[in-house]
């Protein structure tokens, strides 16, 4: 039933819009400007950094609102969830974002919650009264339609009851979806329309011909019907099937809410986009629809001419061709026109070989042949009727024990994509939570059960669950290869551990710092004793070497020779190194001074170093906490890998009760056909014989006419 | 006598079949099966669930691998972008190249509606920094243009984000980056 609002219209909110337009000279302006220095960009510095507070919620939304633009629904969601765990953002337009991501994936209890929570928040601050297109009140209205719409299409009709009665007001612009909703979810009751409908400036705007209003008139005539109203059912039909397709627009929170609501008109080669074809087609069907309903309204009227000029001109390709087909030739019998209706009856046939149309078409014309023409030519049509309804109950039969014989029921699918979904979800999307793909399948009779919905539904459940359990795979290599990395942490920190005992860096940092201090002392005292010997570098302590060496061997010489010549020579000297390290002693003790201090620094970075590393390396939770985090992934992945083949099963037992059930019914319908064939076999025998006991064909004759009178 | 009455009968029914048909195809779908909402509710719990792993399984990934001590998160934004159609952006940290990203049509196009995409999260020491981004795109022509912009930042025990913005610039009619280092 999705697919009734699957409605297209302009999209409301195109950031291009917001584009205004520019000269062509500036642009051309620009470009030139841009292309002519290429180089000088590149290496352009544009700082602008600036200074103001972030607004985070507003930066974490927008990474939430990327996801969303790209696709990926799934991400959008988590980050969402991040956003409020980790940073504590939970907006007004967070908690709108979030259901309306958790409607458009199919979260809908989730949804729920998410929606009273926003309500409740709304109850409690003050309650803005603006009717805009971003109005609190209005996406509130969006998303519960959009909410009932989706538990419509799962057949939950009670949930959908219940959440239109959570719309209190409704804008003129939602009037007719929240009509149609009301319709579908109380049907075939009267829909209360509880919901008191709001006036707004923008009401003379609304478009009053659109495909949803179609398909209130259509279901309103079809209840006309129902209740044999005819006359009042035929001036709605008459006007629906001449009506032609208009686009609504669509805003934002729609196209969010509902995010197939979305496209433009007209794609990059200005043809129409994919969508927009699919809305014409939607027209063209009720279109159609409304033609065949008028049809049967004529027959039950028994108006056949007008029935019968009402389809002729039905277009084959439409979905309701095989209705349409069979009531054209029901017409045309009863407009006496036997060749064309015996012509239609027969194309029914092998058009539809599976419909149950198509296997009243074949007892019906053998009818028409044993009235209008020969009972001969109508036994052998009888008898080829029987061979067609004992042929289908014995497919049916082999049919419905292939499929309890088989032991994976997908067996018989063929799986198509969704070109819908396709253009929302990226093939490659990391967390693909929405079916890009619809069950089909080749096998005739599955292909005719899964005309009803429910049992389509399921399929859908199972291909859901084969999406689901792939993700859980993807997530299963993930935590696998989060443990592995956890593992290979754990052995890289042993190894450090290992070599941190073998190092004995605690000794090391406490040796150096001795021989720091060590160092300071001489600096100090060489400061108090203004000793500039203690910085005299390689060459002069070569020379103080030389000095003191000279000095011993004349203090050894003075008793055996005179030696004052040579002590002079050596104090002259002695005398030129002093003064040259005296005049450098101020700038050295004051390099060393800072070379220590830096030395000093440089070891209590050290000490602090090992200290943090020694915390870290001696902390076992570090590591722990992740691997106990790891092994809860874990515990969950096994537990909902073990839910979702549960649900598997449990979906494929119905499927399989379903099919069961599909099946005895075809074999009911045959084998009830098959009856009235074999009791109009024997009426037909019965008339030959009493044909051929009074031998007269004149007879035979006057009785069929007399039959086809009454 | 009969025979009429069975094929009045037969033609009612068939008629009957065709209207019953007709409706099916457009009546409402009625939640007959009861099974049915449990279903639906299990899967949704399941999908509940699966999202639910992904986001631990996420948090659990950047816990380990991003400590906040060691992490930086970079992050690239477009303003309008009329004037710069975003087609690949380069990082570097420290004349090291951490991060390339060439947009796809829509994955731009996000950016351009509003959306802000993490481009790179990494981990460096704490200190000073360089970051340089360049990104290249068409202008309003259809040419190619670059531009580069260069940041300095220092790496303390928080978690450094840092925003690129691409932005429109009206008086000049070109696209700027400028950068925005956000204040946790």
């Amino acid at each position: 039933m999705a697919v009734i609002f699957q409605s297209v219209a302009q999209r409301a909110l195109s950031f291009g819009q917001r584009l205004r337009p520019m000269s062509a000279t500036a642009l051309l302006t620009c470009a030139l400007t841009l292309f002519a220095q290429p180089a000088a960009h590149a290496a352009e510095q544009t700082e602008g950094i600036t200074a103001v507070k972030t607004d985070l919620e507003d930066k974490f939304y927008r990474q939430a609102l990327y996801f969303y633009f790209t696709g990926d629904y799934g991400a959008a969601l988590r980050q969402i969830s991040l956003n409020r765990q980790r940073q504590g953002i939970n907006s007004d337009r967070s908690q709108l974002f979030e259901a309306g991501l958790q409607v458009a994936i199919g979260l809908h209890e989730q949804a729920t919650q998410t929606l009273a929570q926003f309500e409740q928040n709304q109850t409690n601050s003050n309650r803005s009264q603006a009717t805009s297109a971003t109005s609190p009140q209005e996406l509130l209205l969006i998303a519960l339609l959009q909410l009932t719409e989706q538990q419509i299409d799962q057949g939950d009709n009670v949930s959908a009851q219940l959440t239109l009665g959570k719309i209190t007001a409704v804008l003129p612009e939602y009037v007719e979806q929240y009509h149609i909703l009301s319709q579908l979810a109380y049907w075939p009751a009267t829909a209360p329309l509880t919901a008191q409908v709001q006036n707004s400036a923008i009401e003379e705007d609304v478009t009053q011909t659109n495909s949803s209003a179609a398909y209130i008139a259509l279901n309103q005539a079809l209840l006309y019907m129902e209740q044999q109203q005819y006359s009042a059912a035929q001036p709605i039909l008459i006007e629906l099937k001449n009506q032609q397709w208009q686009a609504p627009e669509i805003n934002f929170w729609q196209k969010l809410f509902n995010p197939f609501a979305q496209p433009d008109i007209f794609d990059e080669n200005n043809e129409l986009t994919p969508q927009v074809q699919d809305a014409l087609l939607q027209q063209q069907a009720v279109n159609d629809y409304a033609k065949l309903l008028l049809a049967q309204l004529y027959v039950a009227n028994q108006q056949y001419d007008l029935a019968y000029r009402e389809l002729v001109d039905f277009p084959q390709q439409s979905p309701y061709a095989e209705s349409a087909l069979f009531l054209f030739a029901y017409s045309a019998q009863q407009q006496q026109q036997y060749d064309m209706s015996f012509k239609l009856l027969t194309l029914l046939q092998q058009q539809y070989p599976y419909s149950n149309l198509a296997w009243q078409a074949a007892l019906l014309s053998a009818k028409q042949v044993s009235e209008q023409q020969s009972l001969a030519q109508a036994l052998t049509l009888y008898q080829q009727a029987e061979q067609l309804y004992l042929q289908k109950i014995a497919e049916i039969k082999q049919f419905a024990g292939s499929f309890n014989d088989s032991k994976n029921i997908m067996d018989f699918a063929t799986k198509a994509e969704d070109e819908q979904h396709l253009l929302l979800t990226p093939k490659s999307d990391v967390l693909a939570l929405m079916l890009t793909q619809r069950f089909n399948t080749d096998a005739p009779w599955l292909k005719k059960a899964l005309q009803d919905p429910l049992l389509a539904t399921d399929y859908q459940t199972l291909l859901s669950l084969e999406l689901l359990s792939d993700n859980v795979k993807t997530q299963q290599a993930n935590s696998q290869w989060l443990k592995d990395t956890l593992t290979l942490n754990n052995q890289r920190q042993a190894k450090v551990i290992a070599q941190q005992k073998q190092l004995a860096y605690r000794e090391t940092i406490q040796s150096l710092t001795a021989q720091k201090q060590r160092i300071a002392n001489i600096i100090a005292q060489a400061e108090i004793e203004q000793n500039p010997q203690v910085f005299a570098n390689p060459t002069q302590q070569q020379w103080l070497n030389r000095i003191d060496a000279s000095q011993s061997t004349l203090n050894k010489l003075v008793s055996q020779r005179h030696i004052d010549d040579e002590q002079q020579r050596l104090n002259r000297v002695k005398g030129v190194l002093q003064w040259q390290l005296q005049s450098t002693f101020p700038q050295q003790l004051w390099q060393h001074k800072q070379n220590l201090k830096q030395l000093s620094e440089q070891l209590e970075l050290l000490e602090l170093q090992a200290s943090r590393f020694s915390d870290l390396s001696t902390n076992p939770r570090l590591l722990s906490a992740f691997d106990e985090r790891q092994q809860q992934t874990q515990i969950d992945i096994n537990k909902m890998t073990h839910n979702i083949e549960a649900l598997s099963l449990k979906t494929s037992r119905e499927i399989r009760g379903k099919i069961s059930i599909f099946t005895q019914q075809q074999q009911y319908t045959l084998q009830q056909l098959l009856l009235t064939t074999r009791h109009q076999m024997a009426n037909v025998l019965e008339q030959m014989s009493q044909a051929g006991n009074t031998s007269t064909p004149a007879a035979l004759g006057v009785d069929t006419a007399s039959q086809g009178a009454r | 006598m009969t025979t009429v009455h069975k094929c009045y009968a037969f033609s009612s029914r068939l008629f009957a079949a065709t209207l019953l048909l007709a409706g099916l195809l457009c009546m409402p779908v009625h939640a007959e099966d009861t099974t049915k909402g449990t279903l639906a509710s299990e899967l949704e719990d399941i999908k509940s669930q699966v999202l639910k792993l992904n986001r631990d399984l996420f948090i659990l990934e950047e816990d380990l691998l991003f400590p906040a001590s060691t992490q930086i998160a970079v992050f690239v934004s477009v303003d309008v972008g009329r004037f710069l159609k975003l087609d690949s952006v380069e990082l570097k940290i420290d004349d090291n190249n951490v991060s390339g990203f060439l947009y796809t049509e829509r994955q731009r196009k996000a950016l351009e509606q509003g959306g802000i995409q993490r481009i790179y999260l990494g981990n460096i020491k704490t200190g000073p920094h360089l970051l340089t981004a360049v990104f290249t795109g068409n202008d309003a022509e259809g040419r190619t243009v670059q531009r580069a912009i260069t940041h300095n930042f220092d790496k303390t025990d928080e978690t450094v984000m840092i925003e690129l913005k691409v932005e429109d610039s009206e008086s000049s009619y070109r696209a700027d980056i400028k950068v925005e280092q956000w204040a946790l």
